[in-house]
């Protein structure tokens, strides 16, 4: 059918985009409370007050006024923890995936389009890093590399990369067989243009949804690594030092974990629909 | 009249599994330049293999054994993939069958309307967009400037086919080849792309191989046809004489086999399979001589 309405923009549509909403709204909470860490926070995150420590959350009788959601076994603020935690979160969340998203797409077209021995030999290496549990692998790799944000960034890209080319791989495969790519030979585009220019956009829609779900996953992973204690120093506040910290005393504060905790399942699941409703809005195809 | 594209003894077969099977039979075809030369069979006549053997585009499995396709003196089998690649699009274009999915669905209109103007005309951008606001409004699409704004699936079949032949035309290529271009519309566009197309061609001076099942079309815009079964030209001649003096007797059964409204049904006649066999049978012949031609 022939649309006469103009096309509705870029900003109307992601309006009227449900999940794209959340995900962006849950997106920016993130981003402004790494950002504006410094204000946000009540206190110094590492500040030590062993006079103040186990305090309950401030509604509880033995609560303190200063400490919303109560304090930790060195009496530290839970709330400014978890703020500049969001930091970590969100670095190890962008730069992770992105450059797992680089690397697994270069050779995810690579395999698709070349095919033959390229394809082959991408292909068995996938098969056999894929075949390593991950979280297993990525605590091998911090552990040769050495603790630290930076080994935790290169294991998440070295494990992770596997997902985005697999996936590449068979877009492209489905791709390349089509009548536009055919279409793009006759006009006498060179392989490389016809990868770019014509199968890359087209896989555009895909790799967003699979790159929020990454940054999802991205954060998980640095949460497990601070867990076993392989990410940032130990008195550096990060989600999964926090959910460590907590974990020890969970029958005698429960509360230590909530926050830190909350902060997980509300960035991954509002990443996943960041990812589902950008590909409502950007595909063509999908929108109507 | 010069010739723009012969083709000469071209043999092609299609190889998978270890088993081949041959497609083209020692094609030989002449276009001169300016003319609109139909090219008529029926399914696995060959047809669109031979089309795709003159653009490059053949599928994997297909091996060409034996001949030339000489475009404008120079044998096209000979060029290096670069060098073909320059010719496409610019000298040779296509205009593809089914508007449906030759446009690419998350490009906008006006993007793959200028990929063929910056590779070949070496245009920027806005002197491409220019020219492509031109084009839309030479294949009669209105409001050129939101269309090629627009995406492939907001647009109608009749109006991405004119798309695709304003990007077939727009390098003023010596060559098209339209592989069953209007097979895909219904009769009334079908009409109306048919007419545009031989205004295009006529005052661009291209030629056109055009290839279809439909007698009535190659009625409608061919200079001269050839017609094409199991890999080999049978006849090829000027319409009228082609419809008026068949000398072969599969055209004369195609012909007969077209249905029209200006006679009764009892006229139409299938095309015997006495004689479909017996073609088949020759084919296999050739193939034999082949075959002993090179084993001796």
């Amino acid at each position: 059918m022939v649309n006469m309405r103009p096309d509705p923009s870029f900003v109307y549509r992601i309006c009227h985009e449900p999940r794209a909403v959340f995900g962006l709204f849950v997106l920016s909470v993130l981003t402004v409370t790494a950002l504006a860490a410094p204000w946000l926070a009540p206190h110094d995150p590492l500040e030590q007050d062993l006079l103040y420590s186990f305090l309950p959350p401030t509604w509880y009788p033995q609560g303190e006024g200063g400490y919303l959601l109560g304090t930790d076994n060195l009496g530290r603020d839970i709330i400014s923890r978890t703020v500049y935690g969001t930091r970590i979160a969100l670095v190890v969340a962008v730069i992770a995936a992105s450059l797992a998203c680089l690397l697994g797409t270069v050779l995810g077209l690579c395999a698709g389009f070349f095919g033959g021995k390229v394809d082959l030999i991408i292909s068995r290496v996938v098969d056999i890093w894929m075949s390593f549990p991950a979280v297993l692998l990525s605590i091998v790799l911090v552990a040769v590399i050495g603790a630290g944000l930076h080994a935790v960034i290169i294991a998440i890209v070295i494990i992770d990369w596997t997902r985005f080319c697999r996936v590449v791989r068979a877009e492209t495969m489905v791709q390349k067989e089509l009548d536009y790519v055919a279409s793009g030979v006759t006009i006498g585009l060179s392989r490389i243009q016809l990868l770019l220019n014509e199968i890359l956009p087209n896989l555009v829609p895909l790799l967003i949804v699979l790159l929020s779900m990454e940054m999802g996953i991205a954060i998980v992973v640095e949460t497990i690594l601070s867990f076993v204690g392989l990410s940032v120093a130990a008195d550096t506040p990060s989600w999964g030092n926090l959910i460590q910290e907590g974990r020890q005393y969970i029958h005698q504060v429960p509360w230590l974990l909530g926050l830190p905790v909350f902060c997980l399942i509300f960035s991954v699941v509002g990443l996943n629909a960041l990812g589902d409703g950008l590909k409502q809005v950007i595909d063509p195809v999908s929108r109507r | 009249m010069t010739t723009i594209l012969k083709i000469n003894q071209l043999s092609l077969c299609l190889r998978y599994a270890g088993i081949s099977e041959r497609i083209l039979r020692g094609i030989n075809l002449v276009i001169d330049s300016g003319e609109v030369h139909g090219l008529v069979g029926e399914s696995g006549a060959g047809k669109s293999m031979l089309g795709q053997a003159i653009l490059d585009i053949l599928p994997r499995t297909a091996v060409i054994e034996s001949g030339t396709i000489d475009f404008d003196g120079q044998n096209l089998l000979r060029l290096t993939p670069t060098q073909r690649r320059g010719l496409l699009g610019s000298e040779i274009a296509l205009i593809p069958q089914d508007p449906m999915t030759a446009l690419n669905p998350v490009r906008r209109i006006g993007q793959q309307l200028t990929d063929t103007l910056g590779l070949h005309l070496k245009l920027n951008r806005k002197d491409a967009l220019d020219r492509a606001c031109e084009l839309l409004e030479e294949v009669r699409i209105k409001h050129p400037r939101r269309a090629l704004r627009q995406y492939p699936h907001e647009l109608s079949g009749g109006m991405r086919q004119r798309v695709l032949i304003a990007i077939a035309f727009s390098c003023k290529p010596r060559l098209i080849v339209a592989d069953e271009s209007t097979t895909a519309l219904d009769v009334s566009v079908q009409r109306q792309v048919l007419r545009l197309i031989r205004e295009l061609q006529v005052s661009s001076g291209t030629s056109i191989l055009f290839i279809t099942h439909d007698l009535g079309v190659v009625a409608k815009i061919c200079d001269r046809v050839s017609i094409i079964h199991s890999g080999r030209i049978l006849e090829s001649g000027a319409v009228e004489r082609i419809f008026s003096m068949p000398e072969h007797e599969y055209t004369r059964a195609l012909l007969k086999a077209t249905p029209r409204y200006d006679r009764s049904k009892h006229q139409f006649r299938p095309i015997p399979k006495e004689l479909t066999s017996s073609l088949q049978s020759e084919a296999r012949e050739y193939d034999r001589r082949i075959r002993d031609s090179v084993d001796a």
